[in-house]
């Protein structure tokens, strides 16, 4: 089974609306675009939806895991017993809830070093992952001048498409603007073979709090 | 003060040794910040220029701080702040602290052991290393000068730097144990038991709900035995709780001052001096540590 569709949303935490608490609406625009994209792949596949998040050591989960954001000091409600996942694919997992996906679901955690198994890259996957977070200021990282070109191209990327750039960026470069994104989009362009994108779509493209958000969606066809 | 009833509130053990003053137990202190800096996140350079931010020192002395607390290098990132700058900015503020106030408790807030050795030959009675153990030679420069010390618990996180979508699996936990760590870790380097102070430093490498539950867990810390430092003056967790500027924060800063009083702190670091002064006293005359100021309603 070859993959049909890849969808694009930020890691940030801030998308669940718990986590955000009453600022949530501030980025409501965000999480609809990131809703858009998890439709988008749910109407490709009747199977499974893979969501593949940046962890600190790779490996995949059991499908009985769930989202919950404890770690970030906020309780999930009502309360929920399940095994968590690390977080990054918890807001994965979250929107899939989020949009009322109730097919099957796989989880996978890539590593900075991209160390991880690749079986069960197929059919539809999340990518949650984002850009820089140097953009400004005031941003987590602080303001690098480098930041807002290495959206761009990450936006580039994805509105056209463009697998090669997006897995080659420049990973060094990457970890030095604490761009979350990298590791899972290179683990991405190797898993996707030689299918090519037949369609490709940039739903969102912003920085409100000086880190690169994107929401974005691809087709595959063989 | 005997106590006829007292309500169950952690209460803390042991006397608190700084300079010329001994902090018992039950008694809590203001140590009022003093910014050597021209760009620190609230008074962004009022007091900037020695000639100011002494006048500062000796304002913030007679409003009845117990403590002041220098600082050279703000907190956020920014334009770096070298060793020699540090103590360029610092050391005549400590000197002339010293010449002008000399009972005063001089702390300097610093990482870097050599400016702790520099303003400590000047005076300095307390090294607040309120970056958590990064420089390991810290302690030991401490203990040479026979100072007190302040532990803190920045999430082992380089100084200067943001927290980013940091995760704890137990913030209490973690950092109550770092903390101890540090405390038994400085006591080893030589540092007088009774100087030292645990602080969870708020909102270095947390998040605002991290640093919410560190106050409504001050229980935990003071609990360990070592009397427990509050730094929240103004902070974004007080910000993020109301959505305001840090102008607009002292009313949500006094209401953490007064919780974590009450369960137990010892001291608090602060930009409003009488206000803080204020607060601790009501809730040590709550508590039953402290007499009456005045009495004589319904007593005449």
């Amino acid at each position: 089974m070859s993959i049909t569709s890849v969808g694009f949303v930020p890691a940030a935490p801030l998308l669940v609306p718990q986590v955000a608490g009453g600022s949530s609406q501030l980025d409501e625009e965000l999480r609809e675009a990131c809703r858009v994209v998890a439709r988008r792949l749910a109407a490709t596949t009747d199977d499974a939806i893979t969501v593949v998040a940046p962890v600190v050591t790779g490996a995949a989960w059991s499908t009985d895991a769930t989202w919950g954001f404890e770690g970030f000091g906020v309780p999930r409600e009502p309360a929920d017993d399940r095994p968590r996942l690390p977080w990054p694919i918890g807001i994965g997992d979250w929107l899939l809830d989020d949009v009322g996906w109730t097919g099957r679901r796989n989880y996978i955690g890539v590593a900075d070093d991209g160390s991880v198994s690749t079986d069960l890259a197929a059919g539809a996957l999340l990518l949650v992952g984002d850009g820089t977070a140097r953009r400004t200021e005031k941003a987590p990282g602080h303001l690098d001048e480098r930041a807002e070109a290495f959206d761009v191209q990450i936006a580039d990327a994805i509105r056209s498409g463009d697998v090669a750039a997006l897995g080659g960026l420049d990973t060094a470069l990457a970890a030095d603007l604490l761009c979350a994104g990298a590791p899972v989009w290179r683990w991405l362009s190797v898993v996707i073979g030689g299918d090519h994108v037949a369609e490709a779509d940039l739903l969102s493209d912003t920085a409100p709090y000086g880190v690169g958000y994107f929401a974005g969606w691809w087709r595959i066809s063989p | 003060m005997r106590r006829i009833y007292h309500a169950g509130v952690p209460t803390a053990t042991g006397s608190l040794r700084w300079g010329s003053r001994e902090f018992a137990p039950g008694e809590i202190a203001v140590m009022a910040i003093v910014n050597a800096t021209p760009d620190s996140f609230y008074d962004r350079g009022r007091h900037w220029g020695t000639s100011a931010t002494l006048d500062r020192v000796t304002q913030v002395i007679e409003e009845g701080a117990d403590v002041i607390d220098i600082g050279g290098v703000k907190a956020a990132p920014g334009g770096v702040v070298a060793t020699a700058e540090e103590i360029e900015r610092v050391l005549p503020v400590v000197e002339g602290a010293r010449e002008r106030h000399p009972d005063a408790v001089i702390s300097v807030d610093t990482w870097r052991a050599e400016v702790a050795d520099v303003v400590c030959r000047a005076g300095a009675d307390v090294i607040n290393d309120a970056w958590g153990g990064v420089d390991a030679d810290l302690a030991s420069t401490v203990a040479r000068h026979g100072a007190g010390y302040v532990c803190t618990h920045a999430g082992r996180h380089t100084p200067r730097t943001r927290p980013h979508r940091v995760w704890y699996d137990d913030i209490v936990a973690e950092t109550t144990s770092y903390l101890v760590e540090l405390a038994e870790g400085a006591v080893a380097a030589g540092v007088r038991r009774d100087g030292i102070m645990i602080d969870p430093a708020h909102d270095f490498g947390k998040n605002s709900r991290h640093s919410l539950l560190l106050t409504r867990h001050t229980d935990v810390l003071v609990a360990t035995g070592w009397p427990v430092l509050m730094a929240m003056s103004r902070k974004d967790f007080i910000g993020e709780a109301l959505d305001l500027p840090p102008d607009d924060r002292l009313e949500g800063t006094l209401a953490a001052t007064a919780v974590a009083a009450w369960l137990g702190a010892r001291m608090f670091r602060t930009h409003d001096v009488p206000a803080t002064q204020r607060v601790v006293s009501t809730v040590a005359a709550i508590r039953g540590d402290r007499q009456l100021a005045l009495g004589r309603r319904a007593l005449a």
